[in-house]
């Protein structure tokens, strides 16, 4: 009982944003790399499980999903430029091979220039990502959840005052 | 709280995505499927159902219904039902191999139907051909008129004959002629009358005056032989005279027949010109429908690089070395069942497709289709699309074993016009190949169970009356064979025919009008000979005779002659023994 007790608080915690500024840096870092990642591939799909089997604030995560994905295409270029490079670079071409010839592999299009860029884009994007969200969420946590938390009531007495 | 309390709740989130996707997977699917063809082709996909079963390998579709990227009012394809059997070890690979499939009712380039319509459709004509190549039978028929060996079919008048001519000036000739001849006879009948009292007189013995009657009549007969020789001079001069007419006659007589012959020809037709003439048409449509055809079949498979649209693709797929390049969709073979258009007709279908893929550059065998076609005609069609090489390689071969082209007009009315009878049957082999932009081909006609009918014929070649002469010959004409050569590239179709319809016609048509004209030229000579031989039987009835009796009469008078002459003699003798007794 003490368990189910203990997970569902933790449930509500996940969703509503209670975790610890690990969580929720972590939340962010591993939304960002997904939702960087073009959605025709199967990695951001993998990353994503990986993220809600990790402890990763899932509400953190979603909006950095979304944000990430708002912002991808408009990075194309940049990390089509990445992808390429990697994708073409001499020493890396036998990992490439190797790779390519794993089953199920094919269907992360790790050989396109635009996954391959985000993936690498995000991985670079993350550590920051997960050290700034950190930072704000220690700094401004307090006040966020203090206001997340405000008591709908305040709103309908001020009204009863005027 | 434990280290692991979180992962519970989290391992039920992923549990309900888990079931959420097992529940929804053929709509997953359906949505992967669609947005993958929609993403690739440009164009719009509506599926009613889909159904996919990876463990028993199969892909069923319903209603799929894919529109032209290009026009928003068309189909690019439609089918009722695709069941489809897929290799599971490819999927691994980011793979669809079809190995095995069916359709039905598949149709390309359909109007779309109203629900599926995203604009106001327009309607297009969709029996219209492509104009690939321009008819030029107008020009081919001036250009026969042009070249025509026009007859002369004007008929010779006798009395303007040589032989008619020389007959009048003989007969003349002979008519004074015989007029003198009567003379002279009445002359030597005088003669020989007064021979006779000349004789009278030498039987008259003791006559005293024998003396002196012999004297004068010595001299009277020298007049007499010399008249009677002068009159058979002239016998014999006539004779000559006769003989040279009578060849002169035969002379005017061989040199009119010629005349009549070489005056009265018949129309000749060259072959090649009259088959440019008459099939241009048609073998302009077969060309225009032909090339038609093979676009279509062209357009069946869409060139990915011209008739897709994908919307915008994210990144490049980098091709890994040292790795075989393979295509992302390859159906290896699939069973179509459906309907089109060919020739402006309606089809029903039925055959198999090999190789179409998505990435047709990758697989070593060119997409090929072998589709029988029924409907109001028959046609086996192999058409194979090669994009393996540099250039794409593109070949059609569809046989038709018994096309009929119905009535049809040949010709043009400003020239000659004819009508093929609508029993036709045309053995047809269209064999097109394209390399690049260039196209090349052939197209194998034979026709059979053919009847042709002169409708009009310019004036200038003979007009009806030619006309009505040349149906009496193109009965004959039951068949006739024509090959086309097409060469040239898409904006600019040429082709060159060739048949014997032409060679057979003017056969044909020469050989009638040639017996028409040669039975007037006989008429004529017959005339003629008629007419000479009239003349050379009057002169040698009546002048042979006329010479004859002269003949005689001068004969007979020289007999006389001669025994007066004798007589004469013999008294002379008698006289000169008398004196030398005397003495």
């Amino acid at each position: 009982m003490d368990a189910i007790q203990q997970s569902w608080t933790s449930f509500k915690g996940t969703v509503r944003g209670f975790d610890t500024p690990h969580q929720l840096g972590l939340g962010m870092a591993f939304g960002i790399v997904v939702g960087l990642i073009p959605k025709d591939s199967l990695l951001p799909y993998v990353i994503g499980v990986i993220a809600i089997l990790s402890t990763a604030n899932l509400l953190s995560f979603g909006i950095g999903v979304i944000v990430a994905h708002v912002i991808s295409p408009a990075l194309d270029h940049l990390t089509h430029l990445i992808g390429s490079w990697f994708l073409t670079f001499s020493p890396l071409e036998s990992v490439w091979a190797t790779l390519s010839e794993i089953p199920l592999l094919g269907w992360t299009r790790f050989n396109n220039s635009v996954v391959m860029g985000t993936l690498i884009l995000g991985a670079l994007l993350a550590v920051p990502t997960y050290t700034m969200t950190r930072m704000v969420s220690r700094s401004a946590g307090g006040r966020i959840v203090s206001w997340w938390k405000r008591p709908a009531l305040d709103s309908s007495s001020t009204t009863t005052q005027v | 709280m434990s280290r692991w309390t979180y992962l519970p709740p989290r391992l039920v989130i992923l549990g309900l995505i888990s079931l959420a996707l097992w529940a929804s997977a053929d709509q997953i699917s359906q949505m992967i499927v669609v947005r993958s063809i929609e993403n690739r082709t440009g164009g719009k996909v509506d599926v009613a159902q889909l159904r996919c079963s990876i463990g028993n390998q199969k892909l069923y579709l319903k209603e799929l219904v894919l529109s032209d990227p290009k026009d928003a009012n068309r189909n690019l394809l439609q089918a009722d039902m695709a069941y489809l059997d897929f290799d599971a070890s490819a999927l691994w690979r980011r793979q669809l191999v079809i190995t095995d499939g069916q359709t039905s009712r598949l149709m390309f380039g359909t109007p779309r139907s109203s629900a599926q319509l995203t604009q106001p459709f327009e309607n297009k004509d969709e029996d219209s051909t492509g104009n690939w190549v321009a008819s030029a039978t107008e020009k081919h028929g001036q250009e026969w008129l042009d070249s025509l060996v026009l007859p002369n079919n004007q008929p010779n008048e006798i009395a303007e004959l040589q032989t008619a001519q020389a007959n009048q000036r003989i007969v003349a000739f002979w008519d004074q002629q015989l007029q003198q001849m009567a003379k002279n006879v009445v002359d030597i009948k005088k003669l020989a009358a007064e021979l006779n009292q000349l004789a009278a007189k030498d039987q008259s013995a003791d006559n005293p005056l024998r003396r002196r009657w012999q004297g004068a009549s010595n001299s009277r007969l020298q007049q007499m032989q010399t008249k009677n020789k002068n009159v058979a001079g002239q016998v014999e001069s006539l004779r000559k005279q006769l003989r040279n007419d009578v060849i002169a006659i035969e002379q005017a007589h061989d040199a009119d027949a010629k005349k009549i012959s070489g005056s009265m020809t018949a129309l000749e037709l060259d072959g090649e010109q009259l088959s440019d003439l008459l099939l241009e048409d048609l073998h302009a449509d077969f060309v225009n429908q032909s090339v038609e055809m093979f676009q279509w079949f062209r357009n069946v498979r869409p060139e990915i690089s011209d008739d897709f649209a994908p919307k915008s693709k994210r990144g490049v797929d980098i091709q890994i070395k040292g790795r075989f390049a393979e295509p992302t969709c390859w159906v290896k073979k699939i069973e179509i069942n459906g309907e089109g258009r060919l020739l402006g007709q309606h089809f029903d279908f039925s055959g198999n497709a090999y190789n179409l893929s998505t990435e047709p550059e990758l697989l070593d065998e060119p997409a090929t289709f072998e589709l029988h076609a029924q409907g109001k005609q028959h046609a086996a069609i192999v058409c194979k699309l090669d994009r393996t090489q540099a250039d794409p390689i593109d070949s059609v071969k569809i046989t038709f074993p018994e096309l009929n082209l119905g009535e049809r007009t040949l010709g043009h009315k400003n020239s000659m016009q004819l009508t093929l009878g609508d029993s036709n049957k045309v053995f047809a082999v269209v064999d097109l190949k394209s390399v690049g932009e260039q196209i090349s081909g052939t197209i194998k006609l034979r026709y059979s169970d053919i009847a042709l009918h002169v409708d009009s014929l310019n004036d200038f070649a003979g007009g009806r009356v030619a006309a009505l002469q040349m149906n009496a010959g193109v009965t004959a004409i039951d068949s006739f064979d024509s090959l086309i050569t097409i060469s040239g590239d898409q904006n600019k179709i040429v082709f060159e025919s060739q048949s014997d319809l032409g060679q057979r016609f003017a056969t044909a048509i020469n050989h009638s009008l040639k017996r028409r004209t040669g039975n007037a030229v006989q008429q004529q000579l017959d005339e003629l000979q008629t007419l000479k031989k009239q003349v050379v039987g009057q002169l040698q009835s009546q002048v042979e005779i006329q010479l004859e009796r002269l003949q005689q009469a001068i004969s007979s008078n020289q007999t006389r002659i001669a025994n007066l002459e004798a007589v004469t003699q013999t008294n002379t003798d008698q006289e000169l023994r008398k004196l030398r007794r005397f003495e």
